[in-house]
């Protein structure tokens, strides 16, 4: 581990590893939304969730994404759940000494989204490492209570690609 | 599908990617880390993870001068940028070269030709930043023939690649065998 808040992205001084084994969350007609491109670092792992709609279709889009714990109501938000019963989700306002044991969960600078060509794409960092067992990234589109849709990644392939990295140095 | 006449400006929003681990890296010495990490191939071509990082200790020498300096850049559209920007090739099998100049330049594409277009994520690294490093989305289409694909990077400016690696097209090939459309193209989609 570095001495860097871990809380603030990936490390700038690591080899990361690529997990294969991408997940769908929700699939319904005319709409679809997807985790994958895993890259593991010591600290956590990234992922990209892509959700894409067909334009062509009457539904409305997709809320775009909460900014704060009160717009989980309308908005779209995100959670991650660990094996060992260890959850958290995004927007998260709660200081890191109050989040306590539960996972960091963050959005990446450079989010992106283009309704009329039905896409939204953004990067997540999850710190710490999970332990092994699946990793529940549970989509609640437009401020559903009830998830929209589950994908399970692998938390032991997790763990094992961070055994894989290298640490070139550290941020101080 | 390899290397087939299937072409897109940018990832379909028809179609969902299947990821490959490139884990390639390019450079790693003098406090600079660079390496293609994710690679998700669709049916018209595959978007790559690119990643540089900096290590403080040892950046000073690398910022740009002036009051707009940073440590990294992809676009070239003014006479600093041109001096300075960091610059990615893909070498395809069959000897054709994409270059990010031509789309940081531009931002134009030309239908057909084989593209290398910035699509997403980090395009600068600003010196002020608790941690030196950016992590960038690569669109290329069409996908590549059977073969070696080369990913070059040249930094700040450089005339020679600070560094170089690849892998075998094969296995780009196989997951885009393997996406998922979802729905039929309309007729301009591009991220």
């Amino acid at each position: 581990m570095t001495g860097r808040d871990d809380q603030s992205g990936p490390p700038s001084g690591t080899v990361p590893v690529v997990v294969p084994g991408d997940v769908i969350l929700a699939r319904a007609p005319g709409l679809a939304v997807w985790a994958g491109a895993v890259t593991v670092y010591p600290e956590g792992f990234a992922f990209t969730l892509l959700t894409l709609f067909d334009t062509r279709r009457t539904e409305p889009p997709p809320a775009i994404w909460a900014l704060d714990v009160a717009e989980r109501g309308r908005m779209t938000w995100l959670e991650v759940g660990y094996a060992d019963g260890r959850r958290t989700a995004n927007p998260d306002t709660s200081t890191p000494r109050r989040q306590g044991r539960r996972p960091n969960l963050i959005m990446l600078d450079g989010h992106a989204s283009y309704f009329p060509e039905g896409w939204d794409v953004s990067r997540w960092w999850v710190t710490p490492l999970p332990p092994p067992g699946p990793v529940e990234l549970a989509i609640h589109l437009n401020g559903e209570a009830t998830p929209t849709g589950v994908g399970r990644l692998d938390g032991a392939a997790i763990v094992s690609a961070a055994a894989r990295t290298e640490t070139v140095w550290a941020d101080g | 599908m390899p290397g087939g006449e299937a072409w897109a400006e940018g990832p379909p929003a028809w179609a969902l990617p299947v990821t490959v681990a490139g884990d390639l890296v390019l450079v790693r010495g003098g406090g600079v880390l660079v390496s293609v990490g994710a690679i998700c191939a669709y049916p018209v071509g595959f978007e790559f993870y690119l990643t540089i990082g900096f290590d403080r200790r040892q950046a000073a020498g690398r910022m740009t001068p002036g009051p707009r300096g940073r440590m990294l850049g992809f676009h070239v559209r003014t006479p600093e940028e041109r001096q300075s920007a960091t610059r990615v090739q893909v070498g395809l099998p069959g000897g054709m070269t994409a270059d990010s100049v031509a789309y940081m330049s531009s931002g134009a594409v030309s239908p057909g030709e084989p593209v290398l277009r910035f699509s997403g994520g980090d395009s600068v690294i600003k010196p002020y930043l608790p941690v030196l490093r950016a992590e960038s989305r690569w669109w290329v289409s069409p996908l590549p023939l059977p073969g070696r694909v080369a990913f070059s990077i040249f930094l700040h400016g450089a005339a020679e690649p600070d560094g170089a690696a690849s892998m075998d097209a094969a296995a780009i090939i196989e997951a885009a065998g393997r996406s998922q459309v979802l729905w039929a193209a309309q007729e301009t989609e591009p991220l």
